[in-house]
């Protein structure tokens, strides 16, 4: 109840106009009142007034929402939804552990980055030829199994701890991140490059860990507390020498700046340590929007178009949205167009995706449409996560664009 | 409780999906815009006209009574399940049958949501002239069932100027076609008009033929400042007596200034009594005379007038009309909206009206409206927890209903009377006119199954 | 046949307003029945208790504006409302008047106009049409698709009920949705409901122009494409109608083919482009005779040519067939139409109010309404359209072989004439059953 108590003030501002209709995408396509933020909003006053206790249904209405802060942004009461949702999946988690057993598994295994590894190896490779051999068994809730990148190696295995160059300009410590760590270690690769061109140091602690985001969505503030510590002392203590902790990944990203204040809002004691991580924490284009990037260097050998989608910690999160478009008009022979709705989930939210796979595969064959009717060749985006959900939108659609990550088209840029 | 008999035979009917009989569920269709609440037995979300006749005769024989509800925005209370009843959602029928621009008309269902809509026919030049603030959410069937005014009345009406005709699911289970695509459709009597803005208590609307306009040609905005809300209302008056008949004049008092610029930031003056929003459409050569006289008359007044000259700049100003509503949470969080109406002569005296209930009841008042239709939306702004003072708001929003019928007006000029100004209700109707409303539901209705309880009593 | 109860007529009315002489009453009446008396009450407590005094006999009461169509009523009493004929106010600030029902539609109109103002609904008849008329019709027309149909015009009303009371509801407010509309249900509803003692309307302001084009044409189907032509060039005039050659030498003496009319209602600036891109646009057709006119006289002898026409028109609705299309499809409407009717252009009389995609047939001598309007309809309704009003719907209800759905309709409006009139004595000549 001290969680719901101390967003009640935001909860009793809802006035249940129902603006946020239009701002929620698991409304739009499902039209039911509980898939919402207004009907959430509700729930969770009924659960803090004590008229309503928490049940399967309650913990469906919460854990289904894509924490996409639309509907904050078009709340003109200023009422944030995903923040009520985040107090009452934190009220969950008090009142009774993460119940269901495939989410506290899942959890369970982001936080270790023993576990993680296995679960990556296990989904994209052994996973992936079972599946391989069930005839149509090629997408796992809406997940684009066959086409699952797996590192070979962890990103981190792959690298030093410390990437020299000459006359540096500037040391950046490298949070990689599970996805590109695990997943998409190329990313990890264009990152490092595309800063080395610029003159930069890459700093890569060998030990850092799950930002603690998926944790935190779900309540488990003890175990993403755990990780952000060790995130933060790495940084902080052990490379005291990086300018800036940059992460090529929105969610870590908006996580390490935003997400930790609030986290240790509560540890007065450790808060200045945190505030003075945060202050370092950039994303990838806007770091390299602020140091200026090198352009003589950039080539492109055929015309491409490009259309960009904004993340959601990208957009609402950091609030991150020139940059990327930016860096992207830069390279040569680059035509841009923006798709319609840029800016809304493309349906991966977290877990969602694996627990609301309907909803959520809706969500991403809009995202799908939406691509194609630009007529673009690719699809630029800042987060591994989209990445993945709109690689496979993709595909399951039968369109060609190639989904990648806004370093890796510059990193390619480099090579031309 | 619904028995097991029926939530097996709704499921059938609509499929499992589409029937909610969890307490979670029934929770979320139990409010609307109000404060108002009530829990359903069961919501089912019916996908087409066969199977709203099929859940009516299920009920029929069951003697369960029903809820229709759109996107449940409403600021009546018209979809609250007050009494025992299902709620019946539309939600789910939300097909554009048709857009024929070359003959004036769309086919949706009930579940289309405006803004859907609008959308679809911008991209044929073409608009559906009703749009209420909530358009965004609100649907088709639910304007259809408040009649939804909008800021654009004062020249285009209401949405029962844009109901060319309906299909309809009767109480007892039938289905009836009432007017046509066109304006010369209707059986004897004007069916389709009393259907409009009958809140669902007289029969279920399937099926919404509109009346659609090509977006007109030319369209300029302007906003004049005041100090005084009296005298943006003179401009207004001002106005009409110069023979122009602007789509637009949409009014925000101070406070209203200053909570929507919390939010939109659009620059407008913070220590502004009143603005005006001003909009004329039409042909684009006869934009600038109008421009031109209407700028005479307010700069008489007001402190500023200017034009828009970019969309960005309209579209600010409109954001911040849009956002009055919910802005007033930041001041506090809950509020009352009203939707007095009084001739236009009479609007200097309502807003005197409504500060007077302000002082007198110790209440803040934010007052937004569209003046040109002499209808204001004062927001009575108060805390809900506190119920001594949510008695005094009951109070004072008594004494403006009372204020707009003494000054020969209305209680509700767009937003329809629900369950929220039913009590009020004989105040403005004799009880030859409250008859003859039963009179009419009884013709639809005699078992009074169709939401029970909203607007008149049987 | 007298069962009413003349001396007590005159009690109320006194006896200057009761009239049995069945050579006086002529001049009040028309149509096949034979009232026993025609009443001319002079104000809503007369009415009342006229109702009251013919409820008690049980018999039966129709009404009319200066003439009563005595349709369905042999005996009892006609009422004329031609003394309740006052503006009772005229309101320029807030836009609307108070009128009594017998005030002609005509005089309406000029009082309106003294003041600036502006009342769109045409007259169903030009001479003898009263407001309260207007509004019992409550017709759409050609107009309506710039001003709304006739019921938009309405605000509230004073009416005595079948069963006498007196009903008043509705307020000077432009936008109004408290209670159920009755205000606007009661338009159309032919007295059914109750009696109009006092109409309470909406008024605009005088448009700052006014202009005609006319033309005509050699070729029927020629001057009606000129209206697709308009429309597709997104130029939606106040009126745009067509009149058959027959037709037009009542609205225009001396024409030869089919007139055109556009009505332009607007701006000086706009409706002076408007009206040379009409006028280029029937030529261009082959329209000769195009003329543009800005003199307000010649304006009125225009429009009111055209009132003459449509009055025709709705002087003999046995002799009518009227249907709705969509008004781009009216070319395909009129060259079916035209194979089964012949030359239209010959015919006895066909107007077309091209915005609204509404045709009117004045039949010839011998033709078979019914069957007539059976075929008609099923070429409206390919087209998008329908016959219009009651028989519309049932022709509608026949062609989806849903009988269902007209019981159902007519079952619902008996219902409603029932629980207004338990007795059944207001208008008996209107029929609810097509």
């Amino acid at each position: 109840m001290g969680v719901l108590a101390d967003v009640y003030e935001m909860l009793n501002t809802c006035n249940k106009c129902g603006g946020c209709h239009t701002a929620c995408k698991t409304y739009k396509l499902t039209g039911l009142e509980t898939m919402v933020a207004r009907g959430r909003i509700q729930l969770i006053k009924a659960v803090a007034d004590g008229k309503l206790e928490p049940n399967q249904e309650y913990e469906d209405a919460i854990m289904s929402c894509l924490l996409c802060g639309e509907c904050a942004v078009t709340c003109p009461n200023g009422v944030h939804g995903n923040e009520l949702v985040m107090a009452a999946r934190r009220d969950l988690k008090l009142r009774k552990g993460i119940t269901p057993f495939a989410k506290s598994f899942a959890l369970k295994t982001l936080a270790s980055p023993k576990r993680l590894g296995m679960g990556f190896r296990l989904f994209g490779g052994v996973g992936k030829s079972v599946l391989n051999k069930l005839d149509g068994m090629d997408y796992f809730r809406g997940i684009d199994i066959r086409n699952f990148p797996t590192a070979k190696k962890q990103f981190l295995e792959q690298v030093p701890e410390r990437i020299k160059v000459q006359n540096p300009k500037h040391k950046v410590g490298f949070y990689v991140g599970c996805f590109l760590n695990y997943s998409l270690d190329q990313t990890a690769h264009s990152v490092v490059k595309v800063l080395t061109k610029n003159d930069c140091e890459v700093i890569i602690p060998k030990d850092q860990v799950c930002c603690g985001l998926p944790q935190y969505c779900y309540g488990d503030f003890e175990t993403a507390k755990s990780n952000a510590r060790q995130t933060i002392n790495t940084f902080l203590d052990k490379y005291s020498d990086a300018e800036v902790v940059l992460s090529a990944c929105a969610s870590c990203a908006s996580m390490l700046k935003h997400d930790y204040l609030k986290l240790f809002a509560d540890e007065p004691s450790y808060l200045p340590k945190v505030k003075l991580f945060c202050e370092k924490v950039v994303e990838f284009s806007e770091y390299m929007d602020k140091i200026g990037v090198n352009q003589s260097e950039l080539h492109n050998s055929s015309p491409l178009t490009v259309t960009y989608h904004d993340p959601c910690h990208m957009v609402r999160g950091l609030k991150v949205t020139k940059q990327p478009r930016q860096l992207l008009q830069m390279i040569p022979r680059v035509e841009y167009k923006e798709m319609f709705e840029a800016n809304r989930c493309c349906g991966a939210a977290g877990l969602v995706q694996a627990f609301f796979h309907e909803v959520s595969t809706d969500i991403t064959d809009q995202k799908t449409q939406n691509i194609k009717d630009t007529n673009a060749d690719l699809v630029a985006t800042s987060c591994p996560a989209c990445m993945l959900r709109l690689q496979g939108g993709i595909n399951k659609a039968g369109q060609k664009q190639k989904v990648m990550h806004v370093a890796d088209l510059m990193a390619k840029a480099y090579e031309d | 409780m619904l028995s097991q008999t029926v939530v097996k035979r709704l499921k059938e009917i609509v499929g499992e999906k589409n029937v909610v009989t969890d307490k979670v569920g029934l929770l979320t269709y139990g409010y609307d815009g109000t404060l108002l609440s009530g829990e359903a037995l069961g919501v089912v979300s019916p996908t087409t006209t066969d199977q709203v006749v099929e859940i009516v005769k299920l009920m029929n024989e069951h003697d369960i009574k029903l809820v229709p509800r759109g996107a449940g925005t409403n600021e009546s209370g018209g979809t609250i399940p007050s009494q025992e009843a299902i709620v019946i959602s539309f939600t789910k029928m939300t097909k554009i049958h048709e857009i024929d621009t070359e003959n004036f008309v769309a086919v949706v269902e009930p579940g289309v949501i405006n803004f859907d809509l609008q959308v679809e026919l911008a991209k044929q030049n073409f608009y559906f002239p009703p749009d209420p603030s909530s358009f965004k959410a609100s649907t088709i069937g639910g304007n259809l069932g408040e009649c939804s005014g909008g800021p654009k009345c004062f020249k285009y009406g209401v949405t029962r100027d844009y109901m060319l005709g309906l299909e309809v699911v009767l109480p007892n289970g039938k289905v009836i076609q009432t007017g046509g695509r066109n304006f010369q459709s209707e059986p004897g009597y004007d069916l389709t008009r009393i259907i409009v803005g009958s809140e669902g208590i007289l029969g279920l609307v399937t099926k919404v033929f509109v009346r659609i306009l090509p977006i007109p040609r030319a369209k300029k905005t302007m906003l004049a400042l005041y100090d005084k809300v009296e005298d943006a209302s003179q401009t207004v008056a001002d106005i009409v007596a110069a023979g122009i008949i602007p789509t637009t004049l949409e009014l925000m008092d101070n406070l209203l200034i200053n909570t929507t610029e919390d939010f939109t930031h659009a620059g407008l003056p913070r220590d502004a009594g009143a603005v005006l929003i001003i909009e004329v459409d039409g042909y684009p050569e006869d934009m600038d005379e109008q421009v031109k006289t209407i700028g005479e008359i307010a700069s008489k007044i007001a402190k500023e007038f200017k034009v828009a000259q970019t969309a960005v700049e309209v579209d600010q100003i409109w954001t911040s009309r849009r956002s009055a509503f919910g802005s007033v949470a930041r001041v506090r969080p809950s509020y009352g909206v009203n939707d007095i109406t009084v001739p236009r002569s009479n609007f200097p005296k309502a807003i005197g009206g409504v500060l007077k209930v302000a002082k007198d009841f110790g209440v803040t008042i934010g007052v937004v409206a569209h003046a040109g239709d002499g209808n204001l939306h004062p927001l009575i702004l108060f805390d809900q927890r506190n119920k001594e003072e949510t008695e005094t708001v009951h109070k004072a929003e008594q004494a403006l209903c009372m204020m707009a019928l003494d000054l020969e007006g209305t209680i509700s000029g767009e937003h329809g009377i629900g369950l929220v100004k039913k009590k009020y209700l004989d105040k403005e109707f004799t009880p030859a006119a409250m008859e003859a409303f039963r009179k009419i539901k009884r013709s639809f209705d005699p078992t009074n199954r169709f939401n029970p309880g909203k607007i008149i009593d049987l | 046949m007298s069962n009413v109860n003349i001396s007590k007529l005159k009690e109320i009315v006194g006896e200057a307003n009761v009239i049995d002489s069945s050579s006086e009453m002529a001049k009040y009446l028309k149509g096949p029945g034979k009232p026993a008396v025609v009443v001319l009450p002079g104000k809503t407590s007369e009415v009342s208790s006229i109702v009251k005094l013919a409820n008690e006999q049980n018999v039966k009461l129709a009404v009319g504006g200066a003439v009563v169509n005595t349709q369905g009523i042999t005996g009892g009493i006609a009422m004329v409302m031609s003394r309740m004929n006052q503006i009772v106010e005229m309101d320029k600030l807030n836009l609307v008047a108070i009128v009594e029902p017998g005030l002609l539609h005509k005089d309406f109109i000029l009082k309106v106009a003294e003041t600036g103002l502006n009342f769109p609904p045409e007259p169903y008849e030009v001479e003898t049409s009263s407001v309260g008329g207007c509004f019992s019709i409550g017709d759409s027309d050609s107009k309506s698709f710039e001003y709304g149909p006739t019921r938009t015009f309405l605000l509230g009303f004073e009416m005595v009920l079948p069963t006498g009371e007196i009903l008043e509801i509705g307020n000077k407010c432009i936008k109004n949705v408290s209670g159920l509309d009755f205000i606007h249900f009661a338009v159309g509803s032919q007295g059914t409901f109750g009696i109009f003692t006092k109409l309470l309307v909406k008024l605009l302001p005088q448009p700052e122009a006014k202009k005609a084009v006319i033309g005509t044409f050699a070729s029927l189907h020629k001057a009606n494409a000129t209206f697709n032509t308009l429309i597709k060039r997104n130029v939606h005039p106040t009126r745009m109608n067509l009149i058959n050659a027959s037709f037009a030498k009542i609205a225009k003496p001396g024409t030869e083919g089919q007139l055109v009319i556009i009505d332009l209602q607007g701006f000086k600036e706009s409706g002076k482009n408007i009206a040379n891109e009409v006028a280029s646009v029937l030529t261009l057709a082959g329209g000769f005779d195009v003329k543009i006119i800005e003199d307000a006289v010649e304006y009125d002898e225009v429009i009111n040519g055209w009132l003459k026409v449509r009055a025709e028109l709705n002087a003999k609705p046995e002799r009518t067939v009227e249907f709705v299309v969509g008004p781009m499809k009216m070319p395909q409407a009129l060259a079916q139409l035209e194979a089964l009717t012949g030359d239209l252009g010959a015919y006895p009389g066909i107007i077309v109010e091209g915005l609204l995609g509404y045709v009117g047939l004045a039949l010839p001598e011998g033709t078979e309404k019914l069957a007539l309007a059976t075929k008609v309809n099923k070429l409206a309704m390919s087209l998008g359209g329908n016959v219009k009003g009651l028989l519309g719907h049932k022709l509608k209800a026949e062609v989806y072989n849903d009988a269902e759905m007209w019981k159902q309709t007519t079952s619902l409006l008996n219902e409603l004439r029932q629980q207004f009139d338990p007795k059944g004595i207001l208008s008996p000549g209107v029929s609810l059953e097509a």
